[in-house]
């Protein structure tokens, strides 16, 4: 009696949907934070951070000159977030490729707080901010569900970029020497792999994606210094997936997590949503899920180079 | 080496009578607030520095710490003295819990699962009304005992100051026990120490536990530091940014040492309550220059400021040792 009460349909559709463009967020994260421990064997958490740098500059790039289309301005924080990688990589990460796990984590973090501080510094006057959508603000309605323009190209730009960093990996020859620097260094370097090129361009990707994420999804949010930080939660559960190594896994769990996680929202177990994510890591984490995503020899390579 | 004892004793006792006597209550509430965060710092020290295991959630243990203490004096009625070590207890179970997936995960997996459960904990436990109150905020009001109130800020300083030595005493005992030795073992390498014999799921799951009551001990003095415990609405305050505060000042003053989050958190409480008090924004710009700071840490002294002291110190007394040797 109290589920036909309280469950409907078209809630649950709608909020699957919702979930759904939710979840290509997610996944945006989570290809990037695959691709930056793939190349250099580093768990950035600063990724949000960076995401989060990139849309204040967007923010700010809206506010200050009016007559600039916002694609225009959305691509300039893409490509501030590319840099922002890079110079992490250049800057802290190439020099501790020899340091321990925990090392590489704490000096992930340190990143993180000085992007979080300096952006809290920097736009100290837009503590709340509110950005513009790159899309109309109109809907796409299907049958009794909509969903905004803006999540409907959130969704497809995913996608897109997960599709072709896929294709990126297995085709050119920049992302064969990713997968030979993943599966065996020493062995990688002997043949002529220019480590620091590969793991430099890995993350200047990582840091355009986090961008992407941020700037595409914070119009539909306020952006604060810490509103990115619950997405970057949820794009590290998409990466636990594939165990960090697999980006097919990361793509479509991200999705999944997203759907999941938000069509909770239309049962009656709709206070499970918010823990959704630390119930699904736990799950992820203790049944070992990503031996069937990821090679072998690349989990245990990235694990011995920790 | 006879005559140390009452050196540090009188150390000890200055540390305790001076800072009420001859500072202003600002000043003694600065030192009560770097104490409280020297113990949250230990927490890390134990779980980071004993058994090699890091967490990324000290700052959701000291919230719930804050909070069931809060809640304990003002809606059950229980005395300070009571809420205070219950409110450290509560928080255990929730260590041992984290403690017994860690069992389970690897260095890189653990600090992914804690930085989710710290998010989900602060989403989920931290907006609930039974727990946090209707309106979000607890008092947390400060204790009499007999005659004396401890109301004040350099009253509270000094009720803050036994109970912090009382912990650092007995954990600095612990530091040279054979449990920490085994503890050490663990860190140093998991599978030589599994093979010398040493259990190393108990040790771990004791690191957890012990993390967690001085956690949990820590936020409860902190929240009657506070005098009403709140989320902190858009700045949470027990999210991640604490738990960063946290992790970065204790590593900046050493994280091996038990010394080292007690110098790392009063650097950084004088930079943030005093330096920077002026400037709104000084906890930010505090934060940007703690990161860049645990980053020179990490890729040049990995043992922190307290390594210095520590050099000097035996700088200092080399030269007397050989005077001594050339007497004899």
């Amino acid at each position: 009696m109290m589920l036909a009460a309280t469950f409907s349909g078209k809630l649950f559709a709608q909020d699957l949907l919702n979930g759904v463009s939710l979840g290509a967020v997610f996944a945006l994260l989570g290809l990037g934070v695959v691709l930056i421990y793939k190349s250099s064997g580093v768990l950035n958490f600063a990724h949000g951070s960076m995401a989060m740098f990139s849309t204040y500059v967007y923010f700010q790039l809206t506010q200050s000159f009016h007559g600039m289309p916002v694609v225009v301005a959305a691509a300039i924080a893409v490509g501030i977030g590319a840099v922002i990688g890079a110079a992490s990589y250049l800057g802290v990460f190439r020099r501790m490729q020899d340091a321990g796990l925990l090392a590489k984590v704490i000096a992930s973090l340190a990143v993180a707080g000085v992007l979080q501080g300096g952006a809290a510094f920097l736009w100290r006057n837009a503590s709340q901010a509110r950005v513009p959508q790159q899309f109309p603000e109109s809907s796409l309605r299907i049958g009794g569900v909509g969903l905004g323009w803006q999540e409907v190209g959130t969704i497809a730009i995913t996608v897109f970029a997960g599709l072709a960093l896929i294709m990126i990996l297995r085709r050119t020859t920049f992302g064969i020497a990713l997968r030979a620097t993943a599966q065996n260094r020493t062995a990688a370097r002997l043949l002529g792999v220019r480590e620091t090129r590969v793991a430099t361009t890995s993350w200047a990707i990582g840091g355009a994606l986090a961008a992407l994420a941020g700037v595409l999804v914070i119009p539909l949010a306020v952006l604060t210094v810490y509103s990115m930080i619950g997405y970057m939660v949820r794009g590290f559960v998409a990466a636990v997936v594939g165990g960090f190594v697999s980006l097919p896994a990361a793509l479509a769990g991200g999705f999944v997590l997203g759907a999941a996680q938000e069509s909770l929202k239309a049962t009656p177990v709709e206070q499970l949503s918010s823990v959704f994510a630390g119930l699904a890591i736990a799950v992820l984490l203790l049944t070992r899920v990503e031996r069937f995503f990821a090679l072998d020899q690349e989990l245990r390579a990235l694990q011995e180079l920790g | 080496m006879k005559n140390r004892l009452p050196v540090i004793l009188a150390l000890v006792g200055a540390g305790l009578v001076l800072p009420p006597l001859i500072l202003d209550s600002t000043w003694n509430a600065t030192l009560s607030l770097a104490l409280i965060y020297a113990l949250m710092g230990l927490s890390v020290v134990v779980l980071t520095g004993f058994v090699g295991q890091l967490s990324l959630m000290p700052a959701t243990f000291v919230g719930i710490g804050a909070y069931a203490s809060g809640r304990l004096v003002t809606n059950l009625a229980t005395p300070f003295w009571g809420a205070v070590p219950l409110a450290a207890a509560v928080v255990v179970p929730f260590a041992l819990v984290i403690g017994m997936i860690a069992l389970r995960l690897k260095g890189l997996y653990l600090a992914i699962m804690t930085l989710v459960f710290a998010n989900v904990v602060e989403q989920f436990l931290f907006t609930q009304d039974w727990f946090v109150g209707k309106q979000h905020v607890v008092d947390a009001p400060r204790p009499h005992l007999g005659g004396i109130d401890f109301a004040s800020d350099k009253s509270y300083y000094v009720l803050v100051y036994v109970a912090v030595a009382a912990v650092l005493l007995l954990t600095w005992n612990l530091s040279r026990s054979r449990t920490a030795r085994a503890c050490y073992a663990v860190r140093d390498n998991e599978d030589a120490a599994q093979a010398w014999g040493i259990n190393v799921a108990k040790y771990k799951l004791l690191a957890f536990a012990l993390s967690g009551l001085i956690a949990g001990f820590a936020g409860a003095l902190y929240g009657h530091w506070l005098e009403a415990v709140s989320t902190g609405g858009q700045r949470p305050l027990f999210g991640l940014e604490f738990s960063l505060t946290i992790v970065f000042f204790t590593i900046v003053g050493g994280v091996r040492s038990i010394w080292g989050p007690v110098l790392g958190a009063a650097v950084w409480v004088v930079l943030v309550k005093r330096l920077l008090a002026g400037s709104p924004d000084g906890v930010n710009i505090a934060i940007s220059i703690f990161g860049a700071v645990v980053l020179l840490t990490m890729l040049y002294r990995p043992a922190g400021l307290i390594a210095w002291i520590g050099d000097a110190w035996r700088r200092l007394r080399r030269p007397r040792a050989q005077v001594a040797a050339g007497e004899a």
